[in-house]
């Protein structure tokens, strides 16, 4: 696969807090490919976005897009890219919702055809068909954001910037999202760049992941790699119990995976591949309710990085 | 294309926002309210004042009202600061445009759209109040308005682009918004005042954002150097704020989360 994009020894700083914010960051972007790039708050993620997108200069260090400083082609560059900052909107907020797709179509130089007949697609696609003659400031959060990906999908973007772009976003939206973009990374070879903090997000989107903390890449390698290493692929199981016996007889039987005791309450840590041998052993238990729930992605990487 | 498509846009999205329509349209009006009583006191003593008859400066408030409302930018500041520290300026950074341009032109189809009842106020003054403008004043007053329109917008602009530095700019856009309110003619003509402040006052470029174009519109008329000093005014601010943008942007740390 071809470079689409590299990041050369990229430092910056923040002069007024004092904060090196990247300090030294290399990676590459290929063409097809999808990076999750990670890290506890405050670790340079949004930096690295801004300075990808032309919004923040680096201090130091080199930015390339096919082999040509971003910096000195910046109108050109950002023809070619899709950015998305989560919660954000580029669409004006008063006027149809068509009309703010028209007015983006049109800044990219897009005929009016083509705007409208993408709109109606990825419209369909993300189930905001009905929104078109209504008005941004009326929807609520998942309308916005897919009207927001919409509009960054528009003039069909060599490379995806997304900034934590499902912040706020309830599940459905969620998987209609990751599927148009699947959709688009395999069809169209557009790739993908994305920071999250939802394990979901990461993995249906990612093939590799780029981790960062303090300025600096702590890990660059696949999500299957990615997974082993920080105990992503662990869920966390609460099993209520109402009944005591019963309560003794799953702690026994369920021992290796208890990762602490709450009165008549079991907290389980349960890898993917455990979890139909442990499923199997829950229905031999009675009067109980369970919880499962996915790990919290900045839980794992705060634990991660202040070990 | 493109930028004409922006103003459209901007134009139809102030009209939608009813709310601030109908409140960005009554604010004039009100100040217009305070000088037309304020006028008809002084003229009731002095049948001529600075070159100005009681019907001729009627003429002119309104007119400088129209002229205000369509060249203000003095909040354009303040949605920089807002927008910079909420960071949704980085929506707006990313889009392949020229910065100032896009501003330029969503301020020029937000102004028109609150400019529109002012047209319309005018057209009534000239119809009923037998206020007579010759087509010639028209003619030239129609590039001098959108010049007028460039240079305050660039005035504001190069102080919303302050933000980059300083972060808040409150402080230096009240400053800029009092000089304007003060030295730009909008609460009297300036021939009103003595005539070494007033070729003071006339040769700084707020003066060429309201009293000018006013001027040529009522016919009082100008002269070659009144022109020069306008366009050397509007492309020393236009020129200069887009390279002020560009500098300050790239030293720019923020932008909010």
């Amino acid at each position: 696969m071809t470079v689409l994009m590299e990041f050369i020894k990229v430092s910056k700083k923040y002069r007024k807090s004092d904060t090196l914010a990247l300090d030294g960051v290399s990676f590459e972007l290929k063409e097809k490919e999808r990076i999750a790039y990670l890290g506890p708050n405050g670790s340079g993620k949004t930096t690295t976005c801004k300075i990808m997108s032309t919004v923040l200069y680096p201090d130091s260090g080199k930015v390339l897009f096919h082999r040509q400083n971003i910096f000195k082609m910046r109108k050109e560059y950002l023809k070619k890219i899709g950015v998305m900052f989560g919660n954000k909107t580029k669409l004006m907020e008063n006027i149809k919702l068509q009309d703010a797709f028209l007015l983006l179509g049109h800044i990219y130089g897009l005929p009016e055809k083509d705007i409208k007949k993408k709109v109606f697609y990825y419209a369909e696609r993300l189930n905001v068909g009905h929104l078109l003659d209504k008005r941004l400031r009326e929807f609520s959060l998942g309308e916005r954001t897919k009207s927001e990906l919409i509009g960054t999908l528009l003039h069909d973007p060599e490379m995806l910037i997304l900034d934590e772009p499902t912040i706020g976003v309830d599940i459905i939206s969620r998987y209609e999202m990751y599927e148009l973009l699947k959709d688009i990374n395999k069809t169209r070879g557009t790739s993908i760049l994305i920071t999250s903090h939802n394990v979901e997000d990461i993995k249906e989107l990612a093939e590799r992941v780029i981790l960062i903390n303090k300025g600096k890449v702590v890990f660059d390698g696949g999500f299957p790699e990615f997974k082993r290493r920080f105990g992503v692929e662990e869920k966390d199981v609460v099993l209520r119990f109402r009944n005591y016996t019963e309560f003794e007889k799953a702690k026994q039987e369920l021992s290796g995976f208890v990762k602490r005791i709450e009165g008549v309450n079991l907290h389980l840590a349960i890898r993917d591949e455990e979890m139909p041998r442990v499923l199997n052993k829950l229905v031999s238990f009675q009067d109980y309710e369970i919880l499962i729930k996915e790990k919290d992605l900045s839980e794992i990487l705060r634990r991660s990085f202040s070990a | 294309m493109k930028y004409l498509n922006i103003a459209f846009y901007s134009f139809k999205d102030s009209l939608i926002s009813l709310s601030d329509f109908i409140i960005m349209s009554i604010r004039p009006f009100t100040i217009l309210f305070i000088q037309f009583f304020l006028f008809k006191y002084v003229f009731s003593h002095e049948r001529e004042v600075g070159g100005y008859t009681f019907s001729m400066i009627v003429a002119y408030i309104f007119v400088v009202g129209f002229i205000s409302t369509f060249v203000d930018a003095g909040s354009f500041p303040y949605k920089m600061e807002s927008s910079y520290i909420k960071g949704t300026i980085t929506t707006e950074l990313v889009l392949p445009v020229d910065y100032y341009f896009f501003e330029y032109f969503k301020n020029l189809g937000q102004r028109l759209a609150f400019s529109l009842q002012f047209i319309i106020a005018n057209l009534i003054l000239y119809i009923l109040g037998g206020i007579k403008v010759k087509l010639i004043n028209v003619l030239f007053f129609i590039p001098s308005l959108f010049l007028a329109f460039t240079l305050n917008f660039s005035m504001y602009f190069i102080v919303g682009s302050l933000v980059f530095r300083f972060v808040k700019i409150a402080g230096i856009t009240e400053v800029v918004r009092f000089l304007g309110g003060l030295t730009g003619g909008r609460l009297f003509p300036l021939s009103f005042l003595p005539e070494v402040i007033q070729g003071f006052i006339t040769r700084l470029p707020f003066a060429y954002t309201v009293y000018f174009p006013a001027n040529i519109l009522l016919g009082k008329g100008f002269t070659k150097e009144d022109i020069i000093i306008f366009l050397f005014w509007t492309f020393l601010m236009t020129f200069s704020s887009i390279l002020i943008f560009e500098r300050l942007r790239e030293t720019a740390e923020g932008y909010g989360g």
